[in-house]
């Protein structure tokens, strides 16, 4: 369990770290200090999520989002937390995207900033996760 | 063999005082022998009071023993349900029933059959030990009938360790029983609404008795234990699990009311009802009261919660209107510990309090009137309240709260200590008015350090996008030792002090008005245009326009272990932006204030002073023969920086060969520092700054 993770860790990091390819026109590893601090939480809480993602109460949606799926996977003494992760990991990954389109010096870049985001989630979630295909249909990966 | 064909056509029979209607339609009961008489096209209308059993019984009892009969019903309409497609056979002792559907209180039942290999018929009486009952699932079934005290007995056997047993008593007065054991509480999941969350596992064991005139409920009394419950509704908001406990209920007609009065105790288990979760058990519940068609009377009810205490409520719901015509609620000295931790916690996540902890006692109680809350008094009592992360503390708090609608109502607040960051504040008491949603504190003075921070004229109101507030004040003289030294700040001299200019906050934006002005280091500061953003989120945001004049560098330079400088200086910062209390954008600029004063640079200031234009400013000085004086005249000093993209653009007083001058020499003797680099990593800048008041080493001087 450890070791998933840590791979997970790794794989979050890495997607946040791997090179956009979507929106070329706008640097997605721009740094300013809120995208620091909102990097930093998120990847905190990302080892509190990657039991929920692996369990199948969470997955990814197609709009760069996290959402609850199955709530049934996760114990009951559970879901207060689950929904509060998925509600701050929200709220995170909302103002990740306005940041970096802010950033970048085009807030209007905010929609397409989520899109690749969005994209790059699903690619590098790791096995056995849950995400919405284009559909919007929940799918294993 | 004679064949008897007895048909009715269309029944249409009419049931009790009310006449309620019951139809039958295209009825035929075919034997294989004479039988007592025959009867064929529409059936009379009456208002005698009629029994399908009694019906079935009749055409059951006449054929010989070994002969075959059969009925088939085409439909039984009534107001409470409807029965369809009706077939049974009667073949010498073996009777076989189909009903392809029932549908009571909007549930339908699909292909329901009844079969029982031998069947005994007495003259009174219809009996089956070893019945099958088929829907989707097929269980053994024990019946008997008997027609001359229409009493029915039902046993269903699902399992071995599982029985339903129904006793039913078919007349005008009727009555029905049931014990059951063991039953599996899934069953109920068809009988609930589609937004209730249905049960998935449990067992329900118990005895209900029901009795009646017609339609009329007349008494009902149940004893119901629950074991090992399982509840959730789709989105898994609303779910429960292992859940054991008891429920008894009574209830009888009395002058055109029913009497009612129940228990309930929750034992053990776990629920969560978004966002609360709770677990455990302990939790008992007792009400009683009285219901009629126009209203649904609650007389008392006790929830009797051991680790938060007692709510007791009373209330009134009209039927017709879907409201509370009254209601009052009450709780006395309850923990608030447990309230906060278990009730409150769950909705304040996105608030300052999302990690706090509560001790003390509450009491409330509360009174609804029409619908609309009409009064609320509350009280905390020895209460504290603290964030678990350290930010705030607040201890002995005493509060009453005498709330009414449409009036003015004061609050009284008294805290005997507390605690603002690491910054300890004494006790203070303040009034608070309040009326409908507007909340207003004239004035607020909280000790803090042998000052006062003063908040005057606070008002608060909740509108639609969440709620406003505004305030004015000032802080009164603070001791910047004991500031300093609460904070684990450098040991700073001095006081603060300041004026708070009005600050309003609406839709997650605080915004200053005016200038909020600051003493401190001898000096003032004014902070203009000072705009809060996301304050609480991950991502704060800060605006504002800074301007110091002539701070005290003697104070300055002592607090931050720089080396001693002896002078006044302005700071300018203006466009000031900050993301996450980081400064992201600026232009900054430190200046000698305009003035006649002493004016003296020590040989560590100047190598610190060096140091921040860059290692080749620093390395210069030191090989110079100024290295042997401890102190300098300077005649001005200054550096500005443009903060843009994380790099810091430096400049000085003025220009000098291949850089700027930072502290222009004056005096005997006298010292000129130039600085040669101009673009500055911000990062580095304070790396710089850190190295160079950190621990106070000495300066190394060659």
């Amino acid at each position: 369990m450890k070791t998933l993770t840590r791979l997970s860790s790794w794989l979050f990091l890495f997607a946040l770290c791997w090179p956009p390819l979507a929106l070329a026109s706008a640097d997605l590893e721009i740094n300013t200090p809120a995208i620091t601090s909102l990097k930093n939480g998120m990847q905190q809480r990302h080892n509190e999520l990657a039991g929920f993602y692996a369990s199948g109460a969470v997955g990814l949606t197609r709009d760069g989002l996290v959402a609850v799926r199955d709530p049934a996977a996760a114990p009951l003494a559970q879901r207060q937390a689950m929904n509060s992760l998925v509600a701050a990991e929200n709220q995170d990954r909302k103002a990740l995207y306005r940041e970096i389109a802010r950033a970048n010096g085009h807030p209007e870049w905010e929609d397409e900033v989520r899109s690749t985001f969005a994209q790059r989630w699903i690619s590098k979630a790791a096995g056995g996760w849950w995400y919405q295909n284009a559909s919007g249909a929940w799918a294993k990966k | 063999m004679f064949l008897l064909e007895y048909y009715i056509h269309s029944a249409t029979v009419i049931n009790d005082s009310k006449c309620e209607l019951v139809r039958i339609r295209n009825a035929k009961v075919t034997s294989s022998i004479p039988v007592i008489g025959t009867r064929t096209g529409p059936a009379a209308t009456s208002c005698r009071p009629f029994s399908l059993s009694a019906f079935l019984l009749c055409a059951a009892i006449s054929p010989a023993h070994g002969q075959q009969i059969s009925l088939s019903i085409e439909d039984i309409v009534s107001p409470a349900f409807q029965v369809q497609g009706i077939d049974a056979r009667l073949d010498k002792d073996s009777l076989s029933a189909h009903i392809r559907t029932i549908s009571l209180q909007g549930k339908t039942w699909r292909n329901v059959r009844l079969s029982c290999p031998k069947i005994r018929i007495g003259r009174d009486t219809l009996a089956c030990d070893q019945g099958t009952l088929q829907e989707k699932q097929s269980w053994p079934v024990r019946f008997s009938y008997t027609a001359s005290t229409k009493q029915l007995n039902l046993d269903l056997l699902p399992s071995a360790s599982e029985r339903w047993r129904f006793d039913a008593r078919l007349e005008k007065n009727w009555k029905v029983s049931a014990v059951i054991e063991n039953g599996n509480i899934t069953y109920a999941k068809s009988w609930l609404a589609a937004n209730i969350p249905a049960p998935s596992s449990g067992k329900i064991s118990g005895k209900l008795h029901f009795g009646g005139s017609g339609a009329k409920l007349l008494a009902a009394d149940a004893d119901l234990l629950l074991s090992g419950l399982a509840f959730s509704d789709a989105s898994g908001l609303h779910a429960g699990e292992k859940i054991s406990g008891r429920i008894q209920f009574k209830a009888h007609q009395a002058r055109g009311e029913l009497i009612w009065q129940g228990n309930a105790s929750w034992e053990q288990g776990e629920i969560y009802w978004h966002p609360i979760y709770i677990s455990g058990g302990g939790v008992k519940f007792s009400a009683s009261g009285r219901s009629s068609p126009q209203r649904i009377a609650l007389e008392q009810g006790v929830l009797h919660w051991p680790a938060i205490g007692e709510v007791r409520a009373s209330a009134i719901w009209d039927v017709n209107t879907h409201q509370f015509a009254t209601a009052e609620m009450e709780g006395k000295e309850l923990k608030l510990g447990a309230l906060h931790a278990t009730l409150l916690l769950p909705f304040l996540e996105k608030t300052a309090l999302a990690k706090s902890a509560a001790d003390g006692r509450i009491s409330f109680s509360s009174r609804i009137a029409s619908g609309e809350i009409q009064s609320l008094d509350l009280s905390l009592d020895h209460a504290s309240l603290k964030d678990k992360e350290g930010r705030f503390a607040l201890r002995e708090v005493n509060f009453t709260l005498p709330w009414r609608a449409k009036a003015s109502s004061v609050a009284d607040l008294a805290i005997g200590s507390g605690q603002l960051l690491a910054l300890p504040v004494d006790g203070f008491k303040t009034a608070i008015h309040l009326q409908d949603r507007n909340v207003r504190i004239p004035r607020l003075a909280i000790p803090i350090l042998g000052g006062s921070l003063n908040i005057e004229n606070f008002q608060a109101t909740q509108a639609k996008e969440g709620w406003q507030w505004e305030f004015e004040g000032g802080l009164t003289p603070v001791s910047m030792e004991q500031l300093s030294s609460a904070l684990h700040w450098p040991k700073m001299h001095g006081t603060l002090a300041g004026v708070v200019p009005r600050v309003h906050y609406e839709s997650g934006r605080l915004a200053m008005d005016g200038a909020l002005l600051v003493k401190a280091f001898d000096g003032t500061a004014v902070i203009q245009d000072l705009v809060l953003l996301d304050t609480l989120g991950h991502a704060p945001r800060m605006q504002a326009s800074i301007d110091m004049r002539n701070l005290d560098l003697d104070l300055l330079t002592r607090a931050f272990s720089f080396g001693n400088m002896q002078g006044r200086i302005d700071v300018e910062v203006k466009g000031l932006e900050l993301s996450n209390w980081k400064p992201v954008a600026f232009d900054a600029a430190v200046r000698s204030s305009p003035g006649d004063y002493p004016r003296k640079i020590s040989q560590r200031a100047v190598q610190n002073i060096s140091a921040l234009g860059g290692a080749g400013a620093a390395a210069a000085i030191q090989r110079s023969f100024l290295g042997f004086f401890e102190q300098f005249g300077y005649r001005r000093l200054g550096l500005s920086c443009v903060l843009r993209n994380s790099v810091c653009l430096m400049d000085g007083i003025e220009p000098a060969p291949n850089g700027y001058v930072i502290v222009k020499g004056g005096g005997i003797p006298a010292i000129t520092v130039i600085g040669y680099n101009r673009s500055v990593s911000w990062d580095e800048l304070i790396t710089r700054l850190q190295r160079v008041t950190q621990g106070n080493a000495p300066p190394i001087v060659q």
